[in-house]
This record gives C-alpha cells, sequence and structure tokens, in this order.
C-alpha cells in the first residue's frame, strides 16, 4: 500500500473512528439543549484525549519497522510524543482544578481544537513514515 | 504555563513530524529509489544498482533466446 492509501486507512479507521463519541455528544447536546456551541462540545477536554491516542497511535506505527530514514523516525515520532506529553498533561490539568477554581470552558475548548488538529498533523507524518 | 504557550510548544512538534514525512519523501524521490514486493520480500533498488540490474536483464534476455529449459521456465 502507497503513501496516500496508508494515510486513507489511518484517516477513516483512526482519526474519524476516533471521533465517533464527540458526533454522539453532539446529537446528545442537540436532543437535550437545542443548542450548540463549541464549549458545551468540547469544554470538558475530550477532545485532548482522542488527540492523545491518535498521538500514541502513531507513535506506535513507527515502532518495529525498518531502519531507513531512521534519523526522520526519531524526529517524527519526538513531535508525536511531545504532543501526546502535552495532551495528557493538560487533560489531568483541567479534569482536577483546585477548589474554589473556576475554568473557562471556550480556552479549553479551543486549546483542544488546537492539540487535536496538530496531533492529527503530526500523526500523519508517523503514519507516511511507517514502512518508508 | 499559558494555554497559547503549551499549543506553540505542540505545534513545532506537530512541524518537526510534518517536515520529517517530506524530507523522507523528497529523499526518496531525489535518489530515485524503487521498491519491489515480492510476497513478503521487499527489494529496494537505488540508481548504483543500475549496472547489476542491466546485467540481470542481459542474462535474462539471453537465456530466453537461447531457448534452455531455465529461459523457458522464465
Amino acid at each position: 500500500m502507497g503513501v496516500g492509501g496508508r494515510l486513507l486507512k489511518w484517516l477513516i479507521f483512526s482519526v474519524l473512528l476516533a471521533l465517533l463519541p464527540l458526533a454522539y455528544n453532539c446529537l446528545h447536546v442537540l436532543t437535550r439543549n437545542g443548542s450548540l456551541s463549541l464549549a458545551s462540545l468540547l469544554g470538558r477536554g475530550e477532545l485532548l484525549l482522542i488527540a492523545a491516542s491518535i498521538s500514541a497511535a502513531a507513535v506506535g506505527s513507527l515502532i518495529g519497522g525498518s531502519k531507513d530514514s531512521l534519523i526522520l523516525k526519531f524526529v517524527a515520532g519526538g513531535g508525536s510524543v511531545l504532543l501526546l506529553g502535552l495532551t495528557s498533561l493538560y487533560y489531568v490539568d483541567i479534569t482536577l482544578p483546585a477548589p474554589g477554581e473556576i475554568l473557562n470552558a471556550a480556552v479549553i475548548s479551543w486549546t483542544s481544537l488546537a492539540f487535536f488538529v496538530l496531533s492529527v498533523i503530526a500523526g500523519a507524518g508517523c503514519v507516511a513514515l511507517e514502512e518508508a | 504555563m499559558e494555554p497559547t504557550t503549551l499549543v506553540l510548544v505542540g505545534a513545532i512538534g506537530a512541524l518537526s513530524s510534518a517536515v520529517s514525512a517530506i524530507a523522507a519523501f523528497l529523499k526518496r524521490k531525489q535518489t530515485g529509489q524503487l521498491e519491489l514486493k515480492i510476497g513478503d520480500k521487499r527489494i529496494r533498488l537505488s540508481p548504483e544498482d543500475r549496472p547489476q540490474i542491466e546485467a540481470a536483464i542481459e542474462t535474462l534476455q539471453s537465456a530466453l533466446h537461447s531457448g534452455d529449459s531455465r529461459g523457458k521456465a522464465i
């Protein structure tokens, strides 16, 4: 399978399937309230967990491959590991607020959206290098 | 740490991954590597292998023209 095929397979079965719980959440919010906003959909940091799982899977795809382009694989894998760490730590940070602390749902939703996009970019790099 | 700083650090990671993938793609294109997959086996050919490939083709052609049993089998 070529790079394009691998990326398409990864996009459908890793990224889009990982987003299914959010689609369900979207339906849930629409059914109960009728008003959908980014903060109501992503304000609890769900997208951070999805971004972490995408980064972890991307790193896993690099392990056990051939030794060609090893340095590039290290760099690409390192980028994904960095994102995995950042998303995991940020999720822990927002789920365990100090007593009396009020979190800004808008900041959380935009930050998690940014992390998700970055994780997809880094993951695509790792998947493209998978058998390179 | 501010969320913006965290996102910027993440952006560096994502960028490095994307650049690595592009660099690997360009490296392959420049060297003109060809990968053949025969069953589970992968054979990678590069421009340096050209003399051996040409010699192998010549051997194959002469075997086919000579009509020996090995050539017929090929």
